[in-house]
C-alpha cells in the first residue's frame, strides 16, 4: 500500500513536522518507508526522516506494509496535506 | 554562519536552553522574544533525538526565524548529560550529551542543513569528539558537513 503526495510545508519537512510524522506513523503497526529521489527512510525515525532532505515542493511516497497500513498510509497523506496541523511556519 | 561554545552544567532542559540563549543574546543573535518562544516551541515540539546506532542523545533546538537576527550554531556541551523531552515521544525524555542551538533567520536550505547534520550524529568519530566534551573539533565536524 503507498500513495504520493507533493509537500507544501514552508520549509519542507524539517523538525516540526518530521516530529509530527514521526509520531503519528509510531501509533501504527505497520511498517512504514518514506520514499523520495530514490532514498528510503523509517517513518518512525526522526533520524531518517530529517536525513531525507524533503522540501517544499517535493513529491514524498509514503509506503506501508502491515495489518493497518491502508489506514496508516491514508492518515499520513492527509498530514502532510493538512500541513502537519501546524497553525504558524518560522 | 556565525558558531559559538558553550560549555555549560544545567539539571533541566529549560536551564540548558537559558544558557545557550544567553550566548546568542550577548552576540546579537537574537532578539529579546527569542528565549522564551525557544522554551515555548521546546514544550510543544520537543527536540530530544535518541540516536540508536551510538545509544546517545542530541537536541536542536530553534525558535522561529522572525526572531533571530543573524544565522548562528551554538553548541552547548553540557558537564553532563541533560534530560530533553523526546521528538519521537514527547512523553518520554533522552538524556542529551550535546545541545545544538539551531538560530536560523533564513528558512532556505533549512532541509539541507538538517539533513546533513543530522546523519552527522551518527558517525563514531562524530560521538567521539560529543564524549571528550570538544566543542571546537564539533564545530569543526558540523561545518564541514552542513555550512
Amino acid at each position: 500500500m503507498q500513495e504520493s503526495v507533493t509537500l507544501f510545508h514552508e520549509k519542507g519537512l524539517h523538525a516540526r513536522p518530521a516530529s509530527v510524522l514521526v509520531q503519528t506513523a509510531s501509533s501504527y503497526d505497520a511498517s512504514i518507508e518514506i520514499l523520495k529521489d530514490g532514498k528510503s527512510a523509517n517513518a518512525k525515525s526522526s533520524v531518517a526522516v530529517l536525513s531525507l532532505n524533503a522540501d517544499k515542493g517535493d513529491e514524498i511516497t509514503i509506503r506501508a506494509d502491515g495489518d493497518d497500513d491502508e489506514a496508516a498510509v491514508d492518515a499520513l497523506v492527509e498530514l502532510v496535506r493538512t500541513d502537519f496541523d501546524l497553525e504558524t511556519e518560522a | 554562519m556565525q558558531t559559538e561554545v558553550v560549555h555549560f552544567d544545567a539539571e533541566s532542559s529549560t536551564d540548558a536552553l537559558k544558557s545557550l540563549t544567553s550566548v546568542a543574546e550577548l552576540n546579537d543573535y537574537v532578539t529579546d522574544a527569542y528565549g522564551e518562544a525557544l522554551l515555548d516551541r521546546e514544550s510543544k515540539f520537543p527536540t530530544g533525538i535518541y540516536i540508536p546506532l551510538l545509544d546517545y542523545s542530541v537536541a536542536i533546538p530553534h525558535a522561529d526565524a522572525d526572531l533571530a537576527t543573524e544565522q548562528a550554531l551554538v553548541v552547548g556541551v553540557p558537564e553532563s548529560s541533560v534530560p530533553f523531552d523526546n521528538m519521537e515521544a514527547p512523553e518520554e525524555t533522552v538524556d542529551a550529551e550535546l545541545v545544538l542551538l539551531l538560530v536560523v533567520t533564513d528558512t532556505d536550505g533549512y532541509s539541507e542543513f538538517l539533513s546533513n547534520l543530522v546523519p552527522l550524529f551518527q558517525e563514531k568519530s562524530f560521538y567521539e569528539h560529543v564524549q571528550s566534551g570538544d566543542g571546537d573539533a564539533i564545530v569543526e565536524k558540523i561545518s564541514d558537513a552542513c555550512l
